[in-house]
């Protein structure tokens, strides 16, 4: 069976997921509008918590967030399900699709076969959408991909069953009922100054504008360690920027795209101007990736490149800072 | 970004793939824009691949000197590690790390087999042997692509 599906590119894969099942529901938002009403904008730095040994940084909340921060803000309801047995939860996906309708499915990356082998990690919560069965395979729109994709059922039941961090358990949603006609407009301000709050007013060292400066002073004390570690430490933290689907920048363009968007539709020109001031602030992430492309490629570069790559954040840090609070004060 | 600035750099990693950013146009208008990729993640990726090449490479001469099993090195070929590994079989860390020891994994039960093939994705066979790095295809760091200036 193939069911009613429209696919769309997306930058990321959860506000991908989410944009699609909400137009299903008569709901048409752009991913931009679902990412900043939702609330996932951030950026953290968790040196305790590892990922293939390095630290965690993410330009996003954790996975989930869209779904929990657009239940919210929208006053929304997603059926949700996880399932102990993996049949089961293969069966309820089946039975869904029987009846026409489309789910999205949290999956691990690297067990999906139509990714190219390149691409694929052990990142566990990546989301896509299933919209159809065609014998063993089945039918599927994943956000990070331009054309829709298939994949047979026993891979889609090892990446939707891995065990592990942040595993799915075969994590299933979807909304039942059409959701009526939302004044979105009346949700923006909430949203912006939540995502602000997050951004300047953490009283964690390790999240928003602060995230940012700590990270910058580790990133400094890189110049004692060995160039080989320092390489892989820089590298990790681009990787989450650019590779992992944020639509360049760690989010910043596609949140700079969200505040246009607002500012059209409050009639706002400061919301403009603030559009403006993020694409540059996510045009500076990006010189700071290319600094930190040439130090890995040119390792006589040493202790005077560090030191500009760390101080480019502390400038990106100070940028965020005053938007984010010209932004509070604007909601 | 100016969508006329988005790199078209038709980058190895994206293996003819094409993502999708958000960038502005001539009137400073967003719009969703597709790009073969930025050099700039070519390389890191490149880098992220190469490092586990190197792990493996570890692990296979290891495994030919006779003071390895084959375990480490069907874990990095799979883009693993000892933390990934470990949870996705369900076992302690430091017992996975007891089976990288030849003598131990000869021991291993069938049933502990069992889990390790499953969870790497292969057969309980394939996971006694590891094929000839020679043929296999190595990501050297050294090849990763320059950033020019």
């Amino acid at each position: 069976m193939i069911n009613a599906y429209v696919h769309r590119h997306a930058a990321h894969c959860e506000s991908g997921v989410v944009r699609a099942l909400l137009e299903q529901a008569g709901l048409p938002l752009s991913e931009a509008m679902v990412f900043g009403l939702s609330r996932s904008l951030v950026f953290v730095h968790l040196p305790f918590i590892k990922i293939g040994g390095q630290p965690l940084t993410s330009y996003r909340m954790p996975p989930k967030w869209v779904i929990r921060g657009i239940q919210k803000s929208l006053a929304i309801q997603f059926t949700k399900k996880t399932f102990r047995d993996a049949q089961k939860g293969m069966e309820y996906l089946d039975a869904r699709l029987a009846e026409g309708k489309i789910a999205g499915v949290q999956t691990s990356v690297f067990w999906l076969p139509y990714f190219p082998d390149e691409m694929r990690f052990h990142f566990n919560a990546h989301n896509l959408i299933a919209y159809g069965k065609d014998g063993d395979e089945y039918l599927i729109g994943d956000p990070v991909f331009a054309a829709t994709v298939r994949c047979d059922s026993a891979s889609l039941l090892k990446a939707r069953f891995i065990k592990g961090m942040l595993s799915p358990n075969g994590f299933v949603y979807h909304l039942d009922e059409t959701v009526g006609a939302i004044d979105i407009t009346e949700k923006i301000r909430p949203a912006l100054k939540s995502a602000a709050r997050m951004m300047t007013g953490s009283p964690l060292p390790f999240v928003g504008v602060r995230g940012i400066h700590f990270l910058a002073r580790r990133i400094r004390k890189l110049a004692r360690e060995q160039p080989k570690h320092a390489r892989l430490f820089l590298g990790n933290i681009i990787r989450m920027q650019e590779e992992i689907g944020t639509g360049g920048a760690g989010f910043r363009f596609l949140y700079a795209s969200f505040l246009q968007e607002s500012a059209a539709l409050l009639n706002e020109p400061f919301l403009r101007q603030a559009s403006s001031e993020m694409t540059v602030i996510g045009d500076e992430w990006r010189a700071f990736a290319l600094l930190v492309a040439r130090f890995i490629k040119n390792q006589e570069a040493g202790t005077a490149a560090i030191g500009a790559i760390a101080a480019k954040l502390d400038d990106i840090a100070h940028m965020e800072k005053n938007l984010f609070d010209e932004i509070k004060s604007f909601a | 970004m100016n969508q006329r600035d988005v790199p078209q750099d038709r980058i190895s990693t994206f293996a003819g793939h094409k993502k999708a950013v958000y960038a502005i146009d001539e009137q400073g208008e967003y719009a969703l824009v597709e790009t073969s990729g930025w050099r700039v993640e070519e390389l890191v990726t490149c880098q992220a691949l190469a490092e586990l090449a190197e792990r493996r490479q570890e692990a296979y001469a290891a495994w030919r000197d006779g003071l390895a099993s084959p375990l480490p090195w069907h874990m990095y070929n799979k883009k693993m590690d000892v933390e990934i590994l470990a949870r996705e079989s369900g076992l302690w860390k430091w017992r996975v790390r007891r089976h990288f020891r030849l003598r131990t994994f000869l021991k291993l039960s069938p049933k502990i087999l069992r889990i390790y093939a499953e969870v790497l994705g292969i057969s309980p066979e394939e996971l006694q042997i590891v094929p000839d790095e020679s043929s296999g295809n190595h990501v050297l760091f050294s090849a990763c692509p320059e950033i020019l200036p």
